[in-house]
């Protein structure tokens, strides 16, 4: 196994100091000078800065631009369409399992009257408004929080 | 690092604020400042125009995806230019192709030990055949390589910058540049030595 010497690494320290001499005389436009090795960095360095890149289409931005606003739609309406079909899903269960475990008793039991007396039937309209006000204000924090 | 001086950081907290509050025209602007970045490491990594251009999409659709996670714990080009190399480095390894070659002493050791007479620049710059010599042989380094010399030279990104992109250490960066130019100056060597 070979080892580097000190005079190797003062070979290489002179060589990279050529490197960089000649990148920044390429930067600044210096006039060329005396020096071989460091004519000849500067050419590598000139190649450097002029090579041959594929340039990028005009309309890149406008392209890109609207490939993230498509992408960002999709993936907003995605989760939307997720949850929704995942609270149907749970209904549909939650009802399917009631059916199966009160074999059908309850469904029998349910009543849709309005109830006789007033006292009942305002704290079935509170009941019922409490539970829309809820909903409301789940959608709505739900939306705020999507906007964020 | 867009088309002429890099924004200040400053500039790039509001535009990352305007960004991430969906302000109008806010990420065309980034857009537009990191483009030629973002466009020169994947077109150095993977050349082929088309997949530079998808790449470069890619690379935008994840920095809107992610940038409320920046810290500006760098500057936001650098952090553009890290998720560009590892989009462009992800492409590369699905297509099986080597990011770098191992590092060898034989052909730097050999050209800097050779110092010719006399250079003369100017008449060397306008000879078509070392340019193409020159552009053909910086094409056919590796990625890594290729990208590393294009960043420092022609963006003139800084060295430590390099390393955050390309997540390697700065030492490293700066025996690929050394290698890689005396390299070059060997083959440049070898072509002059044939004509004088």
């Amino acid at each position: 196994m070979s080892t580097r010497t000190d005079l190797d690494m003062e070979r290489e320290q002179r060589e990279w100091e050529a490197q960089e001499i000649a990148l920044r005389a390429e930067r600044g436009g210096a006039s060329a000078g005396g020096d071989t090795r460091v004519a000849q960095y500067r050419l590598i360095a000139r190649a450097l800065r002029n090579q041959r890149l594929d340039p990028w289409p005009s309309d890149f931005v406008a392209r890109t631009v609207a490939r993230v606003a498509l992408e960002a739609r999709i993936a907003s309406e995605s989760v939307e369409v997720w949850l929704e079909r995942a609270l149907v899903t749970l209904l549909v269960l939650a009802g399917a399992v009631t059916v199966l475990v009160y074999n059908g008793e309850t469904l029998r039991e349910l009543s849709f009257t309005l109830p006789e007396s007033t006292a009942v039937g305002l704290q079935t309209i509170m009941s019922w408004g409490a539970a829309v006000a809820a909903c409301v204000g789940v959608s709505w924090a739900f939306e705020l929080v999507r906007k964020r | 690092m867009g088309s002429s001086e890099p924004p200040s950081v400053d500039a790039d907290r509001v535009l990352v604020a305007a960004v991430l509050a969906q302000a109008p025209g806010a990420f065309e602007t980034l857009v537009r400042n990191y483009q030629r970045l973002c466009w020169h490491i994947i077109n150095r990594m993977v050349r082929h125009p088309d997949d530079t251009r998808d790449l470069c999409q890619d690379t935008f659709l994840r920095v809107h995806r992610y940038l409320y996670q920046y810290r500006f714990e760098s500057a936001l080009g650098t952090w553009i230019g890290q998720v560009a190399y590892s989009v462009a480095r992800r492409h590369l390894e699905r297509k099986r192709i080597p990011l770098a070659e191992p590092a060898g002493d034989g052909d730097a050791a050999n050209s800097i030990e050779q110092v010719p007479d006399g250079f003369d620049l100017e008449a060397a710059s306008a000879d078509a055949e070392l340019d193409a010599l020159l552009h053909a042989e910086i094409e056919a380094l590796p990625p890594l390589q290729r990208t590393v010399l294009t960043l420092y030279h022609l963006d003139e990104v800084p060295i430590h910058e390099i390393a955050r992109i390309t997540g390697l250490a700065a030492g490293t960066i700066k025996s690929h540049l050394f290698r890689c130019r005396a390299r070059l100056r060997g083959q440049l060597q070898a072509r002059m030595g044939g004509v004088r």
